[in-house]
Parts: C-alpha cells; sequence; structure tokens
C-alpha cells in the first residue's frame, strides 16, 4: 500500500495541474481502501479482507442488519455497502467500478451486467418480493382491488425505469387496467412514491410489499390476489474481477442461506422459490 | 416633505411579493424543522453514519471548492480578458453542468473517469489511480458541478471592473503578476468570495453526480446527502436530522462569510 503514495509522487511532475490535485486525493482515497482489501488467493477461501457489495436501496436496511451480523460472525472480514439505484449500480460495474458483489432488484439489470461479461458464475435469486396497494389510513375511498384504483383522484406509481414501476406496469396491463396518465404521479423509487400517499396527495399506491409493511399509520396496505400479482426476483452475484471471491461468495451464500433468509422474511420479502 | 420621500418606502405589490417569496422559501424548512423529531436528534446525529457522512461533506466540498478556484479563475480570466477564437462554445461548455441532470453528469464523468472510461483506464492501467468508490472521484464529482457557479460569477466581475486602474497600475511598473494580486483581486473580491460560497454550498448539497459516478460508500463517498438518500429508505427522522446538520453547516458558513466578508468590502 505504500507504493501507492510513491507512485502519484513520482508522476508528479509528469501530469498537469488538474491531475496533480486530483492524484493526490486519490492516492489518499487508494491507500485507505486498500489497505484492508488484502485478499487471500489460497484455494480455501478464507473470511478475511474486505469486499465491496453494490446493492439495491430497497435492501438497506435488511442487508444493513445482515452486514453487521456476518462480520460479527468473522472478526477478519469487512462488508462495505454501496446501495444506490440497480440501474445506476450497473452502470458503475460495465464502467470497472471495483465492486465485489452486486444484489439487484431485477432480473433485468442483472442480465445488463451479464451481457457485458461484468458477471463471474451464475446469480443466485436470494428474495422475491410481490406488489401491494397502498392507501390513505382508514380507506376512505374503500379500494379493494386493482379495478378500484380508478376510484382515487391520483394514483402514485414507480416511473417505468425503476424496477417497481416496471412491475407495476405489467401487473396493470395483464390485467386490463388502465388509469388516465393525468390521474398518475411517477415517483423515482418505491419510497418516493409512496411518500405521495403518506403524506402526498394521492389516494393510492402500487409498490412493493416490503414498502407498504413500512407505512406504520400512516396508510393502508390493500394485498393484491396472487393471481393477478406478478412476482419479481432479486438476484445477487460475484463482479468479475474481484480480488476476494471467497469471502464474496461467503456473503452471497450468507444472504441465501438460513440467518439471511429469516431477516429478509421479517421485512416482508418472499423464499426465493 | 421631500425627505420622507426620500427614504424610498418600497411600493407596497413588491412588500407583497418579497414576503410571498420568504414565506415560500421559509415554509418547507418549518415543515422539516416541525418533523424533526428533537428528542433523538443528538442521537441520529452522532451515530458513526452521520458522523462519517458530515466529516466527508466538509472534506469533499472544500476540495471541491478548492480545486473550482484554482481551475476555474483562471478560465475565468480567459474568457473575460482575453479574444482567444472559440470562447462563446468554451463558455457554454464551462456552463453547461449547471443545466446537466446531475444524475446525467455522473454517467458522463463514469463514462470518462471509470476505470473502463476515456481517460480513466489510461489512468488506471499506468497508474493505478481509480475514481469510482474514492474520495477522489466524490471530489471530482462535486468539482464537476460546482465549478460552473465560481466561474460565471468570476468572469461576470472581470468583465463588469473597469479595466483602467489595472492599465494604471501596469503603466506605473506593476508586473502581471503584481497587477493581478493587487489590483484586480481586491476590485473583484466580492464577487470571488460570493462565487466560492455559491460553488461550496452546490458542493455540499452534491448527490446525483457524487452517487451515480463516485458511489455511496460510508466513509469514503457517502457525503450528506447520500446519507439523507439513503436514511429516507428505512428511517425518515434520521434523514431530517442529517437534513437539518446539512443546513445548519450551511446557514453558519454562508452567514459568517457574508458578515465578515462582503459586509466589510461593501462599507
Amino acid at each position: 500500500m505504500s507504493t501507492r503514495p510513491h507512485w502519484a509522487h513520482r508522476h508528479r511532475r509528469l501530469i498537469a495541474l488538474a491531475a496533480m490535485t486530483a492524484v493526490a486525493v486519490a492516492a489518499t482515497a487508494c491507500s485507505t481502501s486498500s489497505a484492508s482489501s488484502v485478499g487471500t488467493t489460497t484455494t480455501k477461501p478464507k473470511l478475511t479482507g474486505s469486499i465491496i457489495v453494490s446493492a439495491a436501496s430497497s435492501l438497506i436496511g435488511t442487508f444493513g442488519q445482515l452486514g453487521t451480523e456476518f462480520q460479527s460472525a468473522h472478526p477478519g472480514a469487512t462488508i462495505t455497502f454501496n446501495f444506490g439505484s440497480s440501474g445506476a449500480l450497473v452502470t458503475q460495474i460495465t464502467q470497472g467500478a471495483p465492486a465485489d458483489v452486486f444484489a439487484s432488484a431485477s432480473t433485468k439489470d442483472m442480465t445488463t451486467a451479464q451481457s457485458s461479461g461484468d458477471i463471474d458464475g451464475k446469480p443466485v435469486i436470494f428474495a422475491r418480493n410481490t406488489l401491494e396497494i397502498v392507501v390513505k389510513p382508514g380507506n376512505p375511498l374503500g379500494i379493494t382491488s386493482l379495478a378500484d384504483l380508478n376510484k382515487a383522484s391520483v394514483v402514485a406509481l414507480c416511473a417505468s425505469s425503476a424496477p417497481c414501476g416496471a412491475a407495476a406496469d405489467t401487473v396493470l396491463q395483464q390485467n386490463g387496467i388502465s388509469i388516465s396518465t393525468s390521474k398518475v404521479t411517477l415517483g423515482t423509487d418505491a419510497k418516493s412514491t409512496l411518500e405521495q400517499v403518506t403524506s402526498g396527495g394521492a389516494d393510492a399506491a402500487i409498490v412493493y410489499v416490503t414498502d407498504a409493511k413500512t407505512v406504520g399509520d400512516a396508510g393502508q396496505g390493500v394485498p393484491i390476489p396472487a393471481a393477478q400479482n406478478i412476482i419479481t426476483s432479486y438476484p445477487m452475484a460475484l463482479v468479475k474481477g474481484t480480488t476476494n471471491a471467497g469471502l464474496g461468495s461467503a456473503w452471497i451464500d450468507y444472504v441465501a442461506g438460513p440467518e439471511g433468509q429469516k431477516v429478509l422474511r421479517a421485512a416482508g420479502f418472499l423464499p426465493p422459490s | 416633505m421631500a425627505a420622507p420621500q426620500r427614504r424610498r418606502r418600497p411600493p407596497l405589490f413588491v412588500l407583497a411579493a418579497a414576503s410571498l417569496t420568504v414565506a415560500f422559501l421559509a415554509i418547507p424548512l418549518i415543515g422539516l424543522l416541525t418533523e424533526a423529531s428533537w428528542n433523538t436528534l443528538w442521537h441520529d446525529l452522532t451515530t458513526p453514519v452521520a458522523l462519517d457522512a458530515l466529516k466527508l461533506s466538509l472534506i469533499c466540498s472544500l476540495w471541491a471548492t478548492g480545486l473550482s478556484l484554482v481551475l476555474g479563475v483562471p478560465l475565468a480570466w480567459v474568457l473575460a480578458r482575453t479574444q482567444l477564437p472559440g470562447r462563446n462554445l468554451v463558455r457554454a461548455l464551462a456552463t453547461l453542468p449547471m443545466v446537466l441532470p446531475p444524475v446525467v453528469a455522473g454517467v458522463a464523468l463514469l463514462l470518462a473517469f471509470g476505470r473502463d472510461g476515456l481517460l480513466g483506464k489510461p489512468l488506471y492501467n499506468l497508474f493505478g489511480i481509480q475514481f469510482p468508490f474514492t474520495t477522489a472521484g466524490a471530489v471530482l464529482a462535486e468539482t464537476f458541478v460546482a465549478m460552473p457557479f465560481l466561474i460565471i460569477t468570476v468572469e461576470a466581475a472581470l468583465r463588469s471592473m473597469d479595466g483602467r486602474y489595472e492599465e494604471a497600475a501596469a503603466n506605473l511598473g506593476a508586473g502581471r503578476w503584481r497587477t493581478f494580486r493587487r489590483v484586480t483581486l481586491p476590485m473583484i473580491a466580492p464577487s470571488l468570495i460570493a462565487g466560492t460560497a455559491l460553488t461550496w454550498a452546490r458542493a455540499l448539497g452534491e448527490f446525483g453526480a457524487t452517487i451515480t459516478f463516485a458511489g455511496n460508500i460510508q466513509g469514503r463517498t457517502q457525503t450528506l446527502p447520500l446519507a439523507v438518500y439513503l436514511a429516507l429508505q428505512n428511517n425518515e427522522h434520521v434523514a431530517i436530522a442529517l437534513s437539518l446538520a446539512l443546513l445548519a453547516v450551511s446557514i453558519v458558513v454562508l452567514v459568517s462569510l457574508r458578515g465578515r466578508w462582503l459586509g466589510a468590502t461593501r462599507s
């Protein structure tokens, strides 16, 4: 690690002023980032070193908890999370950001990463999710089904670019329900969509069950029957070029295993199969 | 009769519009204040996540402001004082990050400085330098988005400045650097300081480019706005607490700047 500042130092004379300042920052940042990632390259994976897990932001609660538990079970291991929207995380990975594991909220984004050759091995489905309607407390408009959404004057949906939006579009379409676009407000992700009902002007929203579970008394969930609903999968995989495949695989196994599943189930996620 | 007239009592409709504006700006902040859970505020702000984010936000925004000064002031000078061809194009380029949605700016930065990017690839292969997931990346993202504020403010000041003072200094034998330091700089100081404050504030609040380009890693690239975004996913009162911290920091800095520098130079 001590070579990094030295490199930066040696080339300091060669590069322009702009790059120079940036290099100095990079050098300090690199030395801290790689200090703990002295990966073991023995054939038998030892759980030491550190990995970066790029995960969909809907996983922050569960992964945060699981990360703490995993690290206390394996004191030599450090799990660092990089939470963001699945789409942005894929862009980072395909542009070479040094993530070790990718946990996506949609198979579509995982497929994108796979087709650009950035995924190692086969993704593991570790959780599934399904949609639910959320209405105002007490359900003043008496919305009990997808068809009733037309009673609402404003319905909040996720934008189609977000996994929850794509899922909601599919559900509405396959049940032949069309809501006039002038009555729809689009959120960037499930949380901002939910917010439209819990503190905004929307009468109903379609979000994930796991989000609906978090509303407390600011809203009320209306389940969508399984026959009308769809189920989305959360895949996770090693990123090609990871320096610590042993720890990465152990983390994936842990999340897919009984401890991980217990926490995910408590948050409302469905079992992987 | 003439004396009170000279005091220029503002027209009623201007006063009304101004009060409306104040209300418009203040009410959302009041909303935050009333929603905040004051009992847990101290606890929320002293969690490792919050402290890391606060520290990182200060470090990154100050670096970004420093870089903007070092890189932006020379460009502002070139734009204001030279007749180089293509200046209008460069000026448009320099303000482009203000218009670009920050997330798009983040993607563009990835394409340029990512480990597979145009410039990022050789930088990584030759020197082992990489920006995504590093604090340097967060600084770069904030600089890209915030620097235009400095460039346009300083350029405007240089343009509107009376050039005869510089000529006089030069005629009296001052070199170019001395003229700049002793005449130009003091004359544009208020704008320079205002531009610096704007740039710093923009860098401090930067979200989209940072999370897209640098990632969202605690202690490394997770600045306060990113921590707020994550907290909104599961802990709204923590998100509000962090936003209040962000507001408090900016108010302290902006008010003290105004009092100490802008006020002083004006009188």
